[in-house]
Parts: C-alpha cells; structure tokens; sequence
C-alpha cells in the first residue's frame, strides 16, 4: 500500500521534515487527517485510520497447500477414564505401563484420542520400545503426523515386505529392518533376496544378517549355513557353526558327535573325559581350532561339547547322572559350563531345567530360563521357589524373560506376598508388579490393602497392580 | 434411599480447576481408592480422609456450589492435590454417595454459610457511607488519568514530528510507559510496552510501531475529548484506559441478559505476574457473545464454573461499552455438556472480526466458531482452511499446533478459537462427538 509506505516513512524521518501526501489516501482518511493543525497529529491520525482499515479489511490466506486427509479410523476412542489415566501416564514417567497400555488399547479394538498421539511421539522418541504399539493404537493419525513432523518420522516408516527397493539400495539399518520384517512376513523372499547379494556383502554385512537368520531359523537354512562355514570371515563361521549346533539332526552335530565320542567314557560314577589332540582341517572348518596356548586342548573340548547334540549323552546316563558324577580329566566346571551353553543352543527342555535346579543362579541362569517353553518355566521357578534361597529367587526375577505367562505370574506374586522386607525383596518387587501379566491381576494381593506400617515396597506392589487391573478394566 | 449426589463431573473439569501443571500430575497421583478412607459425597459437598506421609492423615473437602476447597495439608497450592485428588477419584465414580455430611465436613460449610452472610450484612451497612469518598477517588483517578493521557499525547506529537528513526531501542517507550502507570493508565503502559518491543525487534518493525502507536495516539487523544464521545464509547474507552470496573454498579445497572450460554472456548493468559481467564460464551438464544474474566496470581484457582463446551443456564450482567462484551454471571445453574455448536466460514469470521474493529477499533482479539475446517500448510507454519482449501486462517506461532492437527488429520472440524493480529489461536475441538481444550 503506497499511501501506508508514505506514512511510515514520514513517520521514520519525521513529519516536521518530511510531509506525507495526503491525495494518495482514502478521502475518508484525508479528510479526518485534514482536520488536524500538527503535521505530526496529522500523520497519527492518518495512520490509526489506515491500521484500523487494514485490520478490518484483512484477507484470508488463499496460497496454502492443503494437507493429504488421513484414512479414518473405525475404531472408537478409548473411554473417558481410560483418556484420564493417559493424561496420568504421560504425566509420571512410566515407558513399561505406557507400552502395556497401548498394546492394550490396541488389542481391546480401540484407539487413543488424536490430540494425544503428539504428546505421545514425543514419548517414543526417546523409547523405542514405545513405537510400534503407538503406530497400532494410534491409526492412521501416527503416519498422518510422521509424515509432516520430521521429529517422528519413526511414525510414518514405510512397512517393509514390498518394496524391493529398500533391499537394493537402503542405508544398513533400512536393509536390516526390511530383512527382519520379510523374514517374518516373506520367508522365501528374504531367503532368495540374501542368495542373491550374499556374495558381493562385506563381511560385517553377512554378519549382521546372518545374526537376523539366526533367529528365524528352518530347518532348510541347513544347507546355506553349511556352506557359510568356507566363508571368509571367522565372524561368520563361527556364527554359522554355533547356528548348526543347535539345529537337531544337522550333519555338524553328528560330526561333532563322532569327534566326542572317544573322548568320554563313564564308570561307576565317574566320568573320563580325554583332552581332544591337534584339530585336522574338518575339524578347524566346524570350529574346533583354538589359538596356542595353555588352555587351548580345554578349549577344543568345551568347543566340542557345547556343539555336540545332547542325545549324545543318553548312553552314558541321565542328566541328572552325569552332572552328580564326578569328572575325571577336567574341571567338572568345564564341562558343566559346555553342557550348559549346548542346551542352550538346543534349547533341550530337560537339560535347561536340570542344569536350572541343579546350579540355580550360577551359569548363564538368565540364558537358561530363556530356553524354557512357557509352561516349563512356570514348573521350574515353583520348583526353584521350594528348593532354593529367597535371595536367588529375587535375582532371578530380573533375569525371566517376557512375557510372563499367568502360571509364571502367579507363581511369583504367591512367592512376593509371602516375603519379609528385604531390600533385594524390594527391587524384586517391582519387578513383578511391572511383569505379571494382565491375567494375573484378579490375584489376592492386587486388592489387599496392607498395614499402614508395612513397607513402601508393599504398598507400591498393591498400588502399582492395582493401577494396572483398573488400567485395564477401563478398556473392556 | 440416599439422596442423590450431584452428578461427578468429568474429569477434564477436575483438572481444569488445577492451579498448575504439577498439581495436576500430583492430584492425579493420588485418585486411587487405596489412599482415601472414609469418603462421601452429598448434595453439597464432598470429604474424605488421606494418608500423606505424617501420620495423621489430611482431611479433604470441597463445597461444590462454589466450587470451594479445604484440606488440613500445609501445602499453599489452592486446590491442592489432595483436593484434585479426591475430586478425580469422584469424577471416576469412586465416591459413594451420603445422606449427610459427617461433622467436621459440616460445620466448615456453616461457617462457610455464616461467612457469606456477614459479609453481605457488612456489604449492605457499608454501601451508602463508602459512596462519597469512592465518587472522590473516582473524579481524582479521572484528573490524573487525563493528565497522563494530554503528557502522552504531546509525547507522540513530539516523537513523531521528530522522527521515528531517532528512536534507539524501547527504552525510552518503558520510560514513558512507567509514567503512565504513575498516571494509574495501565492501559495506555502496555500498549508502551508493546511498541517498546516492537521498537527493541529489528526486521519489519517501523510498519507495526507506526501502527501501535497511532491506536495509542488515538486512545490518548479521545481522553481529551471524552466529554464529546457518546456515553457507551466512553465506557469502551475507560476500560481500554484500564479503569477498574465497579462490580457491584455492573451487577446494579448493567445490561441483563438471561440465556442458555455456551462456553465456546476458555483462554489463560499470564501477564505480569497475573493469570486472566477468558470464558468466551455465547447465547443460544440471543445469539449474543460475551467474555467473563477472571484473575489469579500463577498457583492460585482460576474460575472453574464455565468449563469449555458445556452450556450453563445462567443470567448475565454487561459490563458498558461498545459492543457490550464483558458479562459478570448474576445467577447460574450446573453447567451441562453441550453438542457440537454450529459454526461460521473463514470469510464469516473475518466479517466478525470487522463489525468489532467498527465499534472498538482497539479490539484486539474476537471469539471464532470455525465449522469444517482443515489443517494446511503456510510456508513452514500451518493454517485452517475451509474444506475446499480457498480460504485459510494462520495460526499463531505461540501455541503447539499438533494436537489440534492430530485431530483435524481424518477431515474436517469445528473449532473455537480467538482471532486478532497474530493469528488464530484455537481454544476448542469438537471431534467425534468429543470436546477437546486445546
């Protein structure tokens, strides 16, 4: 506006010196401005008209770029206690309770309130953990907000499966992510996508993609496993050996069998055990070479054991047996430890849960617990919850993997109600009222109310699982 | 039977009456049943019994008419969690409902009662001796305030004559504008204050302080003719001068308009050290829009009776002025939640924001109901648009616009926000039936 530049720019250099022309105003303004003795008071007057016009005559913005509207999400929004617990958990920081939540909303058919899902992206942004459920319970909204706010990007990743592309010419990290989502989804099509680059991957590459087979194995994957023993990466043989270790029946096992075989002998409670000689050329292919050293013959044999399959072992007597035995030709540790690692890799149920029972918290015990199949976990902690000290119960609670199933679950919250106040008592309190599943929540001690003396542990175990049974409650 | 407790209100309501953020987040600590013994809620109030970390456990209560809050806890939050928390834990319908009040609930809400007829009593033998001397101070506020405003008016005079571009930073505006608050004219020190800051920026400023400070001009300069102007701008005037309004005269002889009002949108905004509360109503019927104030140091409550998107039946009393916008609340009943309101397009609230500059061209902001609008994008900040995406509204860059966009990503909204200068600032959602403060 010509007029309204004039203005300003007698104003800038004073309206004593400089006169604003007053033809190029609205005559309304001129005549108001005109009835004003001061050229300053004129130049106020003109302007406070101008202003007022250009407030009043402000046009709407007609140059912007209308947003793609997202897919609309059938599912309702999560009732008004549940919103009220939302505003809580953002409130208190809580990642654990907040994922569980989430992945509850999601599975009660529901979806969190939109004006939200901001509040919470900023929350995953630093839990990773928090990602995928938010996307689930989130809908359409969570890629809608990804795709516009570069803070969230994470919201808005494309799902892997059908885009080629990724594969082809994607960062690591987008490769390793497309991978793990077609081997879950696609197993075929990742297998012959790997085939087909396997070659031309630099070693840390083979590595890290083997390490993602490795955790989807079939009993298919035999055949390529075995070949990548020739690779030329050690990371990588000893990663495909380890593999075919604890696959049952592969033609490794076997071998490694035969090797073990006049190694070890049992008699009357005891078990010989002869230290392997120099490795031949097969023998460093599945593994068995270790450096020179003092302990490298101790080595080979911890190596040959941990890989042989477990059957192997049923000739000479039962587990529990051959752990009781004494050992003869090396520390029993020794061989307790290969035996640990094999039934590990084997995942051999009653292996697991007798090395569990027999050295509970010495081995690998957060390994070994991983190994068991739900329901036997379940079976071995109530055992070990007889048979073992409080102080090892508590460590192990940490060390369970999840999820908990509801016999775990009880089994635990028995064990934790019937506790003295201890401090291990108390970490491992809290441990439990995070990890019970929801199923759990109908246990007594969820609504008992302890004495107004009793440790704070105990009342943060009651209200912690209290908050969750009506957390949970409120979505049905 | 027991007799019917008042209905729990929603728990946004609850949470509206937090005087802040960690108050919130502590009363909401404390909404579980296993912290609260001996609970009750009757017709007027509501009590309950909670362990804190002494050993005597806080005695909460809240009279519900008011809404008035008592704890026997030491904190200096008003209300303070235990309160919030025993509200929520209501609102959830944890609260059982009860004949009558025990006795320490009781006897607070009679002196309550006693409390508010001494001071009416008091009120009533004080009014007509009060009367002189507040006519006195008022003719004394007026004289000084005139002379403030012809100081003002000489100094934009000479200011200008001379040339904005003498000017190096704001501080010779702050120095006027303390002047001003020693002329009791706090209205004339902000919009100083404003121009100050508008002088201290760099880029594009002399265009606004030109603008800032020929409204000022022309405030200053109606004062000297206030004896001219019809009685309802001078009223516009004095309260854009900030003189104090006299209640009790508004409550008296002010304009009285009863209607079913709907709360279309509650803003706070913090300014020197006070919170200002602004409930935007409008009437169903009269189709009237007004705003109740409301003020309070940060921490302490803010006016929880007109919670957004509820409808209160109520009458009101207009303050004057040009058009009559500010409404003290004469009587109400129980705020009820209200359906999705109709709303208005971009050029429909631009038109509005016209018709209010006509008649007070200081007006700053104006109440918008914007239906089915969309979110879009203005360069690197975002608008609302109406749905074929012609017309667009920027919002201001001071609020967090991702919730509201969160909202309006599956199609169109209606939202309620204020309008003025900077932009739209968006108070209120409707969204699937829901109504969201944004």
């Amino acid at each position: 506006m010509n007029a309204w530049n004039d203005l300003v720019g007698a104003a800038l250099l004073g309206a004593q010196r400089r006169e604003f022309d007053p033809a190029a105003l609205p005559p309304a303004v001129a005549a108001l401005a005109g009835q004003r003795a001061e050229p300053a008071d004129r130049l106020l007057t003109a302007a406070a008209a101008l202003t007022t016009y250009e407030r009043a005559g402000r046009l709407p913005l007609s140059d912007t770029a209308s947003a793609p509207v997202a897919a609309a999400d059938p599912r309702p929004v999560v009732p008004a206690a549940a919103r009220e617990r939302l505003a809580r958990l953002l409130a208190e920081h809580q990642p654990e309770v907040l994922e569980e939540w989430l992945r509850a909303v999601a599975r009660a058919g529901l979806r969190v309130p939109p004006e939200r899902v901001p509040a919470l992206a900023d929350a995953a942004g630093g839990r990773i953990a928090l990602r995928a459920p938010l996307v689930e319970a989130a809908g359409p909204v969570a890629g809608w907000l990804g795709a516009r706010n570069p803070d969230w990007a994470f919201l808005a990743s494309p799902v892997a499966g059908d885009d080629a592309d990724v594969w082809q010419y994607g960062s690591l990290v987008q490769r390793k992510v497309w991978f793990a989502q077609a081997l879950v989804d696609a197993p075929d099509v990742a297998r012959e996508a790997l085939a087909g680059t396997w070659g031309s991957e630099p070693a840390e590459v083979r590595s890290a993609l083997l390490e993602l087979v490795g955790e989807h194995l079939r009993p298919s994957d035999e055949e390529f496993l075995e070949r990548a023993l020739d690779d030329r990466a050690q990371s990588v043989r000893h990663r495909s050996a380890e593999l075919l270790s604890g696959m049952p029946g592969s033609a490794l096992g076997l071998r490694m069998a035969a090797r073990l075989r006049p190694l070890v002998s049992a008699r009357r409670g005891t078990l010989v055990v002869t230290l392997p000689d120099e490795p031949d050329k097969a023998m460093k292919r599945d593994g068995i070479d270790a450096q020179t050293g003092a302990e490298r013959r101790t080595t080979m044999l911890r190596r040959l054991v941990a890989s042989t399959p477990l059957g192997f072992w049923a000739d000479l007597g039962t587990p529990d047996d051959l752990l009781s035995w004494q050992v003869d030709g090396c520390a029993p540790s020794v061989l307790h430890e290969s035996l640990t690692t094999a039934a590990i890799r084997q995942r051999d149920q009653e292996w697991v849960r007798t090395l569990l029972l027999r050295f509970p918290a010495e081995f690998s015990t957060a390994a070994l617990l991983g190994a068991l199949a739900p329901d036997a976990l379940a079976d071995a902690m109530t055992t070990l919850i007889k048979q073992t000290a409080t102080a090892n119960i508590a460590r192990l609670v940490h060390d369970l993997p999840g999820p908990w199933s509801p016999a775990l679950g009880t089994a635990l919250l028995d064990w934790i109600s019937g506790q003295l106040d201890k401090r291990f008592v108390a970490h491992a309190a809290a441990v439990v009222a995070r990890s019970v599943p929801a199923a759990c929540l109908t246990h007594p001690v969820v609504s008992a109310r302890p004495a107004d003396d009793a440790a704070p542990w105990r009342h943060t175990l009651t209200e912690t699982l209290a908050f969750r049974r009506d957390m949970h409650a409120e979505l049905r | 039977m027991v007799a019917a407790a008042v209905a729990p209100w929603s728990a946004e309501r609850v949470i509206g009456l937090a005087p802040d953020a960690a108050s919130a987040k502590a009363g909401r600590g404390l909404a579980t049943a296993a912290k609260w013994a001996d609970t009750g809620a009757s017709e007027d109030a509501l009590w309950g019994h909670c362990q804190g970390s002494g050993k005597k456990p806080y005695q909460a209560c809240v009279e519900l008419a008011e809404p008035a809050y008592r704890c026997t806890c030491p904190s200096r939050k008003f209300p303070c969690k235990h309160v919030l928390g025993l509200m929520l834990l209501w609102s959830a319908g944890a609260v059982a409902a009860a004949e009558e009040e025990p006795e320490w609930v009781g006897s607070w809400l009679e002196s309550r009662a006693g409390r508010a007829e001494r001071a009416r009593q008091r009120a009533e033998s004080a009014g007509p001796r009060d009367e002189k001397a507040a006519a006195k101070r008022a003719d004394e506020r007026l004289t000084r305030v005139r002379s403030g405003a012809a100081e003002l008016r000489e100094w934009l005079t000479d200011r200008l004559g001379a040339g904005l571009g003498g000017l190096r930073g704001g501080d010779e505006l702050r120095t006027v504008a303390a002047r001003m608050v020693d002329a009791q004219a706090p209205g004339l020190a902000s919009g100083l204050r404003r121009a100050a800051a508008l002088a201290d920026a760099r880029r594009g400023a002399p265009q606004a302080l030109l603008g800032e400070l020929s409204m000022l001009f022309l405030l200053a300069d109606s004062v000297s003719r206030l004896d001219e102007l019809p009685a309802e701008l001078v009223e516009t005037v004095r309260t854009r001068l900030g003189f104090p309004v006299d209640t009790a005269r508004v409550l008296e002889s002010g304009e009285r308009v009863s209607d079913d009002w709907l709360v279309v949108g509650v803003s706070d905004e913090e300014n020197d050290g006070l919170v200002t509360r602004r409930a935007w109503l409008r009437g169903e019927r009269s189709d009237r829009t007004a705003v109740v104030l409301a003020f309070a140091p940060p921490g302490r409550p803010l006016d929880g009776s007109l919670p957004t998107g509820h409808v209160v039946s109520a009458e009101l009393a207009f303050h004057p002025g040009v058009p009559p916008l500010r409404a003290s609340v004469v009587d109400r009943a129980e705020p009820v939640l209200a359906p999705e309101p109709r709303g208005v397009a971009v050029d429909g609230a631009l038109d509005g924001y016209a018709r209010a500059l006509a008649a007070d061209p200081w007006t700053d902001r104006v109440p918008v109901v914007l239906a089915r609008v969309v979110p879009t994008r203005h360069g690197e900040s975002w608008a609302l648009s109406d749905e074929d995406g012609k017309q667009a509204l920027p919002l201001v860059s001071t609020v967090d616009p991702w919730p509201l966009l969160a909202l309006a990503a599956t199609g169109p909204v209606t939202v309620a926000a204020e309008w003025g200068a900077t932009g739209l600032h968006p108070l209120t959602c409707w969204h699937d039936g829901r109504v969201i403060r944004l």
